[in-house]
């Protein structure tokens, strides 16, 4: 299966105000390989994040999902192509029961509701959640949460996955846990995270992001070990390589 | 089956339509009583008590929540009794004044209403009632409206339990907990949901949101359905209408 890449061509997002957000970002992922974007607080990792889901579009610049740009009149086939893992999985989950909240996006793809609830179950029990199908989202630990809510993607098969600081709300088990199976998935990944040493666990690539603007991008064996490229954009070295 | 569907009683086991049908008529007639008709008005409070019973509910739970109402039936009585200054005799001989009667009957519709209501809740869940509805031929938009409005109401009391919390730790004594304090947390929290709506909003839309909000489909009425609904509701007009 030819799976879409991810470009970014001179992406410039200006607010009303004045504030540039994104000051000509070029980037480009292939197809079927897991991408890092790490930066500093206030980087622009959410607004790159916004711009690839169509959430926003650029002031100047196109983003691309394999060769569709990004568009008000291409945005229904981009949001088929593509899932969202959001940084807050209390923000994905609004169902009353969790195996209703993951099976949402198939009902929206027009699956009655039967199936629905088969494969939702499915993808449920392949994470170990059938114990809390049935449970209201609002009362799990955030470990369920975040599972859960990767569940509700991963069960429309997207050909592009988007991770917002996957493993900010993770215990060291399922930190692991997730790691496995975010290399076990085959699909485009793009990972936002200031988790270093999950970045380096799981991408080939990386991108520093400052202040709007790309500074760094390639290896993320080469990138994540420059420390004083790291120090200049308020990052450091993952845990794994620091002295002790 | 759905496993949100409650299920235990024989009344859960009902069709959400037939429900709704049982349920809309006697909120219906409840509403056509006269308003100096006392005694079939507590007739018709017999109707959501034998529920109440048959589910074997805890009257605990029910009397906080008529507890949240009660300030307003009372105001509503007290304003009646102000308003209707006219006199009516009882039994023949006693002389009551008539906003008495006729408040008295207002809080008793009060009560029966959030009785009735407070009892349907316990056999269908807010889904099962908007399933319901759609399969009486409800327009989604109306509720896709409730289904909403359930869901936003639980992202701000999450959001008001966190802001009390923070606001709690903060407080010494009364300090930080007058009206204007109050007053700012309330502009705060409606600031804050609003944000978190339009998160809610935006994973919804990734995952192919387009403005319906799925449920489960209605199964076909059965026998028992149209039995049991046509039973109750014969019940409660002949309630009605008897003199």
């Amino acid at each position: 299966m030819n799976l879409p890449g991810i470009t970014l061509d001179s992406v410039t997002l200006e607010y009303p105000c004045g504030t540039r957000a994104l000051d000509s970002v070029n980037l480009h992922i292939a197809g079927g390989s897991a991408f890092g974007i790490v930066g500093p607080n206030g980087a622009g990792k959410s607004t790159l994040l916004n711009q690839i889901c169509g959430y926003s579009l650029p002031t100047r610049g196109q983003v691309r999902i394999g060769d569709l740009p990004i568009e008000r009149r291409t945005l229904d086939k981009i949001r088929a192509l593509i899932g969202v893992v959001f940084q807050h999985a209390d923000d994905q989950l609004f169902q009353t029961r969790v195996v209703d909240d993951v099976g949402f996006g198939l009902h929206n793809r027009g699956i009655p509701h039967a199936q629905a609830e088969t494969v939702s179950r499915e993808m449920l029990q392949r994470f170990g959640l059938t114990p809390i199908a049935e449970k209201s989202p609002f009362n799990l630990s955030s470990g369920q949460k975040r599972f859960a809510a990767l569940c509700g993607v991963l069960v429309l098969n997207p050909q592009v996955l988007l991770l917002d600081e996957p493993t900010s709300d993770l215990d060291p088990r399922n930190r692991r846990q997730f790691l496995d199976t975010f290399r076990s998935l085959s699909m485009t990944r793009l990972v936002i995270s200031h988790d270093l040493d999950f970045v380096w666990d799981s991408c080939e690539n990386v991108a520093i992001l400052d202040a709007g603007k790309v500074v760094a991008q390639g290896p993320t064996r080469e990138i994540l070990q420059n420390e004083i490229l790291l120090r200049k954009h308020h990052l450091e070295l993952p845990l794994r390589l620091q002295v002790r | 089956m759905s496993g949100m569907e409650k299920r235990g009683n024989w009344l859960q086991d009902l069709d959400p339509r037939t429900l709704l049908v049982v349920w809309g008529t006697h909120c219906l007639i409840l509403a056509s009583i006269s308003r100096q008709d006392l005694s079939k008005t507590i007739l018709m409070g017999a109707f959501p008590v034998f529920v109440f019973a048959s589910l074997g509910l805890r009257l605990g739970t029910f009397l906080r929540r008529l507890r949240l109402l009660a300030p307003f039936v009372l105001m509503m009585v007290l304003a009646n009794s102000w308003l209707d200054r006219g006199a009516i005799q009882v039994f023949g001989v006693l002389q009551i004044p008539s906003g008495l009667l006729t408040g008295s009957v207002l809080a008793c519709k009060a009560g029966i209403s959030l009785l009735a209501l407070y009892v349907l809740e316990r056999i269908l869940s807010l889904d099962q009632i908007c399933a319901g509805l759609r399969g009486l031929g409800v327009p989604n938009a109306l509720t896709n409206q409730l289904l909403f409005l359930h869901r936003y109401s639980l992202v701000v009391a999450a959001e008001a339990e966190s802001m009390r919390r923070a606001r709690d730790l903060r407080s010494v004594g009364n300090r930080g907990r007058g009206l204007v304090a109050t007053a700012r947390l309330l502009g705060t929290l409606f600031l804050r949901s609003h944000d978190r709506s339009r998160r809610v909003h935006r994973s919804m839309l990734a995952r192919g949101f387009s403005g319906y909000l799925p449920l489960p489909p209605t199964d076909r009425l059965k026998t028992r359905d149209f039995a049991w609904g046509g039973a109750l509701v014969l019940i409660l007009l002949v309630a009605r209408l008897c003199p």
